[in-house]
Parts: C-alpha cells; structure tokens; sequence
C-alpha cells in the first residue's frame, strides 16, 4: 500500500489526479465520517459536511505543502467544515422557529434506544452538552487514540490548549453526571 | 522512540481512565457502535457522490480555462485596437508639423481670424492699462498725503 504522502506527490503532479484522490478517499473516508457523526449526532448532515470536507480537499491538495500528515491536514479541514456547520445551524435555528430542525440537542441518540442503560443515558448527555472544541477534542483523543501533537495542529492550539481541552471535557461530564 | 510510544501509550490510557472511570467502558463502547452503524454501500454511495462532484467541478475548471483564455486574448486584442485608433486619430501625436505660406492663405480667412481674436486682444490691452492706472493713482495719493502731513508739522 503506498503511503498518503506518495498518493498526495501523484495527485499534485499528475494530470489524472482521480486516481490518488480516490485511493486516498476510501482510506480515510469512513474515519472522517465518524467523527463528524460523533461531532453532529446525525447521520445525513454528517453525510453533508464529509461530502464537503472532500470536495475542499480536492481543491486545495495541489497547494498542500505536506508540513503536516495528510491525515492531520484532513482532520483540520473535518474540524473547521463540521464547525462551521454548527454555525450556520445555530444561526438558522436563531433566526427561524423551526422545531423539525434537527441538531446535536434534538437528535435521536443512544439515549431514545429502549436498551439504553442509565450510564449509556448520562454519557450521551454528557456529551450533547460539552462546548463544540471540547466534545471535538474529546472525541479525537479517546475514539481516534490520537496524540496531542496531531489534535492541537487540527484544532490550531497548543499541545497544551488540547491537553487542557480535554481535561475540561471530562472535569465538565463529571460535574454534568454530578447534577444528574 | 520506544520508550516515546510507550510513555504515548501511558499518557492515553491515563486519559481513558479518567472518562471510564466517570462512565463505564461498556458505556462508551456502545456509544461509537451506535455512531458506527452506517452500511458499507451507505460508503461506497458517499464515494461516487464525491467523485461525481469533483468530476463536474474539474469539468467546470477546464471549461473555464479554455474560455478564460479566451477571454483574455480577447480584452488584449481590444486594447491593441483602441490604442491603434487612439494613436491615429489623435492630431498631437503627429510628429511632423505642417507648414503654410501665409500667400496661401485666403485673405477671407485672415480676416476672419483678425476679426475673431480682436476682442480678445483689446481685453488684455484694456487690464493691462488699468492696473498701470491703478499703479500710478496709488503713488500719486502717497506723495499728496506725505505732503499733507509735512505741512501740518
């Protein structure tokens, strides 16, 4: 298997770009996916923004000087499309009164499952409520094992911001199961 | 770089710790299988949606190429031909100045011009002479006033 920055290499030099781009896509799709999925709790506005997330890298691979992963470089282009949707979904919903809106907080989750258990409730919950840097830390961290170095370079802080990003995260799920 | 990974490693399952300690493993387990439940053709779908669309906007990209540069060759031709107009049309940028014999002039013409330019002549003529009038009037109310003055003394 050639290594993504071989795929990049192809994609910037050759004229038939399909090919790296398509190979590169199916290796990465699905975790870029899930974790939008993760981030937005539902699956056709996941479906949307990884669409998106894909088309951007298309258009800015030729200029992708390789300073960091092609992963990490995807992920950061995932972090600022599935924000920027967050965004735009708090401004509409602001601006219209439309109750079939879907977003995170309305969201059928894990929690309307008949099975659900108590705790499977209180982290779903725990979750919803969690700042959008946060819930996104959180879910690169334990979910895609990543390191530090590579969240803070997606989410344009510091080793430190993203070590202390998650930390907040957990401090508030604990504070959130403590009101529960 | 072992001891790195392996310090990496503890630094994870520290942090997973913490979150499972706070819920359960089983918990969170449950909650990405519930996130991971999309079919394989839901991904093989995605793929040739994305295809398609970066298809239609390479498409697009050449066809704006070909008509960008098309575009561009135009606007230059354009330019050339304004200026090439401009240049022939514009008398002062004729280098070559022509010259004619005042015998070949019809005396009707000259007349003409004499008669057009006079007023304009006698204009400057008549400022001229009033500031000149103005000039001595002032020096003259001087010296009547310095001698007013000499007198009363």
């Amino acid at each position: 298997m050639q290594p993504d920055q071989v795929l990049v290499i192809e994609f910037q030099q050759s004229t038939q770009k399909e090919q790296p781009f398509t190979q590169l896509l199916k290796r990465h799709q699905q975790r870029v996916y899930y974790q939008i999925k993760r981030m937005l709790n539902n699956h056709m506005d996941a479906d949307d923004v990884a669409q998106q997330v894909w088309i951007k890298v298309w258009n800015k691979l030729d200029g992708f000087k390789m300073e960091s992963e092609f992963s990490t470089w995807l992920f950061r282009i995932a972090y600022n499309e599935t924000l920027n949707f967050i965004q735009r979904q708090k401004k509409q919903s602001e601006l219209s009164d439309d109750a079939n809106q879907l977003n995170y907080e309305d969201a059928p989750t894990v929690s309307d499952h008949p099975k659900s258990t108590q705790i499977q409730i209180a982290l779903d919950q725990a979750v919803k409520q969690l700042p959008e840097k946060q819930r996104f830390v959180f879910m690169l961290r334990y979910f895609e094992e990543m390191n530090y170095e590579k969240i803070a370079t997606i989410t344009g802080t510091t080793v430190g911001g993203a070590k202390a990003n998650y930390h907040q995260a957990i401090k508030k799920m604990e504070e959130i199961l403590k009101q529960d | 770089m072992e001891m790195e990974n392996n310090e990496q490693q503890n630094s994870l399952q520290e942090d997973k710790d913490l979150v499972e300690g706070l819920f359960s493993k089983e918990a969170l387990m449950q909650f990405e299988v519930n996130q991971m439940q999309s079919s394989a053709s839901f991904f093989e779908n995605q793929q040739a949606t994305i295809l398609k669309a970066v298809g239609k906007k390479k498409a697009a990209t050449l066809m704006i190429g070909q008509w960008g540069k098309l575009a561009i060759a135009a606007s230059l031709l354009a330019m050339v031909a304004t200026a090439y107009i401009f240049m022939k049309e514009d008398p002062q940028s004729s280098s070559t100045v022509q010259y004619v014999k005042i015998e070949e002039i019809p005396s009707d013409e000259i007349e003409n011009y004499v008669n057009n330019n006079e007023l304009i002549a006698e204009i400057d003529w008549a400022s001229e002479i009033n500031e000149e009038a103005e000039i001595f009037e002032e020096a003259n109310l001087n010296n009547t006033t310095n001698k007013d003055t000499n007198k009363t003394e």
